[in-house]
């Protein structure tokens, strides 16, 4: 039932690609590649486009459904297209808006992808899922509902391991999405598609979700930035419950700036989710200060702390060298970066699965073929629920949902779910002392670059172990920026690593700061794959 | 009708140590010549509590019993084949082992956290709204009939209730009864059903819902004991006597 693995595919045939260049170590003194100056804010960039009547929307839009339609075969990082006329007349509708002089919002032309878990009320939802195969929401997120409302258009929705279960997109019932670093690999999960789309330019930025991790790890396989809020600051209204103490909406854009903004946009508290925090969103999208105004130790006094247990045997030696490498920048930026311990750090793994597991094996009780999604034909109640079941979830998830069951009975849930729970409790204290002491951590957000499709498909605590960098964020209910910082060898240009920095909790502002910082000021880091890198219109 | 509805046997029948002879019945009624048994049978010890009391056949590394997947994807309504529930089992059994490594850990005097962090009641007002898409979420219903969703019939407790007797064991003479009860708690149903039959010495079956035949066969010698028996049927009960 696991989607077909695909072959890889060769570049040649695709008429933007480059010929191939000498692979880059993950180092920044390097010799130089090409492509290697930073990110600007694309967002920023179309507003000013659009303003000054450089451009329309209709062309933007244009622009960027054309690289879709070209890059897609290759890569498949969406379920779902938006029907080409739909969108043009979204952006006609703005441009008629800018022409008559009114106020668009900070999204204004900004092409989006959405992953296939948030509800979009006027496409298909799928999760990932055979079970909510051809289903319509009745709403949108309201994530979603803001974008569209501050002037984002909405191009798609992604590919994801259904309902949130995995980190590859292999778990898809769907398709696999390909790595636009190199299409043989994974671009990692769960939300895998909005990461590759971002990274080959097919959408400006997109909303993924993170629940252990899927938000920041495919932002590191796929060289682009990933922003998991603070728990409660993004409204889960419309997101397809998995484990609801751990789930966030996220943000994938290709610099710090673009993901700032978009998640600004759609942060605040919402009366439809009670998790929701009333706390105030500052203005993210101010942290963003131009490099040249910046003086030469921007970052001075700020303490970084690297997590020790991040670092050890078990990481690929190219992934410590990154990091390592951008703890040094960070230090030339003024920084004291001090190594600190995190001894509880290695229980995080077994109590997230266990929370996440019994959790999802609750909130995917719903789909029992009555209310919407597959029904299976059957003569009775339970046969019903249990065929449609059957039929509509893939294996990972059928062997979450018994594990979570078996979690949860009677007679276990002490020794299993109340532990965890109090592990939770371990992990929190530990990182609120150690963000005492520092103001962000930092460490890798996966022990490795992406790795090959179908390398990790029959051991499920392989590919468990995985996500030892990014499930303890989750429990502590932190905010955590991944972005680019350097590279190991594969693929034809090298392969991504991205930099984690954790803040304290609602510190988004912190993490936006330095990661801008950070970013705009590293040398020799390629931040587009070779897929797309003749294409010079975005 | 029983006699419609295939009877499984219980999945967990086979992990379950026999603990004494074994008795293979193969019971027709005489009356409706569709009904055929096959058995397979367990001991119980009738306990206080009235709870069956699995033996567990292998060392496990924790006090708690190992995950039976049959019984959870039963739990979880989730349909597997027996073919998926063994391709499934040492894949789950080694991630429970693992998470056994939390057993371990001094957790003592540790509040359990229900998440990361609760603010404040975070509670809207209490006041009925209507949701303006209703058409939509009607739209996504896969069997609708306005106004019900509609869905297959559930099994009814009123039709199946009540003692049957279905036949006479050939060896002994001895009565055949059934009874059907869907109740959860059968087993001390089935027991207080079972004392009244061992008065008249005749074995007395218990049946629960369509999926499992239970027989209980009273022992001459020993009142209190009983042997449990499951089978799979496919006939019909004889006659309906209480």
């Amino acid at each position: 039932m696991l989607a077909t693995l695909q072959p890889p595919r060769t570049l040649s045939r695709f008429p933007l690609y480059l010929t191939s260049r000498p692979v880059t170590l993950c180092t920044l003194t390097a010799q130089s590649p090409p492509s290697t100056s930073p990110p600007h804010s694309q967002i920023l960039s179309i507003r000013h486009s659009l303003l000054t009547r450089q451009v329309t929307a209709a062309q933007l839009a244009e622009s960027y459904l054309s690289r879709l339609r070209l890059t897609e075969p290759h890569l498949n990082s969406f379920l779902h297209v938006s029907d080409s006329d739909a969108v043009l007349r979204q952006a006609a509708l703005l441009d008629q808006r800018i022409a008559g002089g009114e106020d668009v919002g900070p999204l204004a032309g900004v092409v989006v992808g959405v992953k296939d878990n948030i509800c979009t009320a006027d496409m298909p939802s799928t999760g990932g899922s055979r079970v909510l195969e051809g289903y319509r929401p009745a709403y949108d997120a309201t994530a979603v509902r803001k974008i569209k409302e501050l002037g984002g258009i909405v191009v798609g929705k992604t590919n994801l391991d259904e309902f949130g279960m995995g980190s590859t997109t292999e778990a898809s019932a769907f398709q696999v999405t390909a790595n636009p670093w190199d299409v043989s690999r994974v671009p990692g999960g769960s939300s895998g598609g909005s990461a590759a789309a971002v990274s080959a330019r097919q959408c400006v930025v997109s909303l993924g979700s993170d629940t252990g991790g899927s938000v920041r790890q495919p932002a590191s396989f796929c060289g682009v930035v990933g922003l998991k809020p603070t728990y409660g600051r993004v409204s889960r209204y419309g997101l397809m419950a998995y484990a609801s103490s751990l789930d966030v909406i996220g943000c994938l854009g290709s610099s710090v700036a673009d993901t700032g903004i978009l998640l600004h946009a759609i942060s605040g508290h919402d009366r439809l989710d009670a998790t929701s925090s009333k706390r105030e969103v500052p203005d993210f999208a101010s942290q963003f200060a131009s490099i040249n105004l910046l003086e030469s130790k921007p970052l001075k006094g700020l303490r970084v702390g690297v997590i020790r247990e991040t670092l050890d045997e078990g990481v690929d030696t190219g992934v410590i060298s990154a990091i390592r490498g951008a703890a040094s920048h960070l230090e030339e930026l003024g920084c004291s970066v001090t190594e600190i311990s995190l001894p509880s750090f290695s229980l995080g793994l077994p109590a997230y699965y266990i929370l996440a597991s019994s959790e999802a094996s609750s909130n995917l009780s719903r789909y029992d073929g009555v209310r919407y999604g597959n029904q299976a034909v059957a003569d009775e109640l339970n046969s019903l629920y249990g065929d449609s079941r059957a039929k509509g979830f893939g294996p990972e998830v059928k062997m979450r949902i018994l594990m979570g069951t078996y979690g949860l009975s009677a007679g276990y849930y002490d020794a299993y779910y109340k532990r965890a729970q109090q592990v939770r409790t371990i992990i929190r204290k530990s990182f609120k002392t150690a963000l005492d002491e520092n103001d962000i951590l930092i460490s890798p957000a996966a022990p490795s670059a992406a790795y090959k499709i179908g390398e990790k498909i029959d051991d499920p605590l392989a590919m468990y172990a995985g996500d030892i960098m990014t499930v303890n964020v989750n429990l502590a209910g932190l905010p955590a920026l991944v972005l680019p910082c350097g590279f190991v060898e594969g693929g034809t240009a090298g392969l991504p690593v991205g930099l984690q920095m954790i803040g304290a909790a609602f510190d988004e502002e912190k993490l936006l700061k330095v990661g801008h910082i950070f970013e705009q000021t590293l040398q020799n880091c390629r931040f587009v794959p070779p897929l797309i890198e003749d294409d010079t219109a975005w | 009708m029983m006699g419609s509805r295939a009877l499984l046997m219980l999945k967990g029948v086979s992990s379950i140590a026999l603990k004494n002879q074994i008795f293979n019945f193969n019971c027709k009624s005489s009356r409706n010549s569709n009904s055929s048994f096959s058995f397979s049978q367990v001991v119980i010890n009738h306990n206080k509590n009235n709870k069956v009391r699995r033996c567990s056949t292998t060392t496990t590394q924790s006090s708690l019993e190992p995950p039976d997947v049959s019984r959870l994807a039963e739990t979880a309504r989730i349909t597997l084949t027996p073919s998926e529930v063994e391709e499934f089992a040492p894949k789950i059994q080694q991630v429970i082992d693992w998470f056994g490594q939390l057993q371990d850990v001094d957790l003592h005097s540790i509040e359990p956290s229900i998440r990361a962090d609760t603010e404040d009641s975070n509670l809207r007002d209490d006041i009925p709204e209507t949701f303006e898409n209703r058409e939509s979420m009607i739209a996504a219903v896969p069997s609708y009939e306005e106004p019900y969703i509609k869905v297959p019939k559930v099994l009814n407790k009123d039709q199946m209730a009540g003692m049957y007797h279905i036949g006479t064991k050939t060896s002994t003479g001895i009565p055949l009864f059934c009874t059907i009860s869907n109740s959860d708690d059968w087993i001390p149903w089935v027991v207080d059903t079972l004392k009244a039959a061992a008065i008249s010495g005749s074995m007395c079956v218990g049946f629960v819902s369509k999926q499992v035949v239970y027989a209980a066969i009273n022992s001459q010698s020993n009142a209190n004991r009983y042997q449990m028996v499951y089978f799979e049927k496919g006939g019909n009960p004889i006659e309906r006597i209480l």
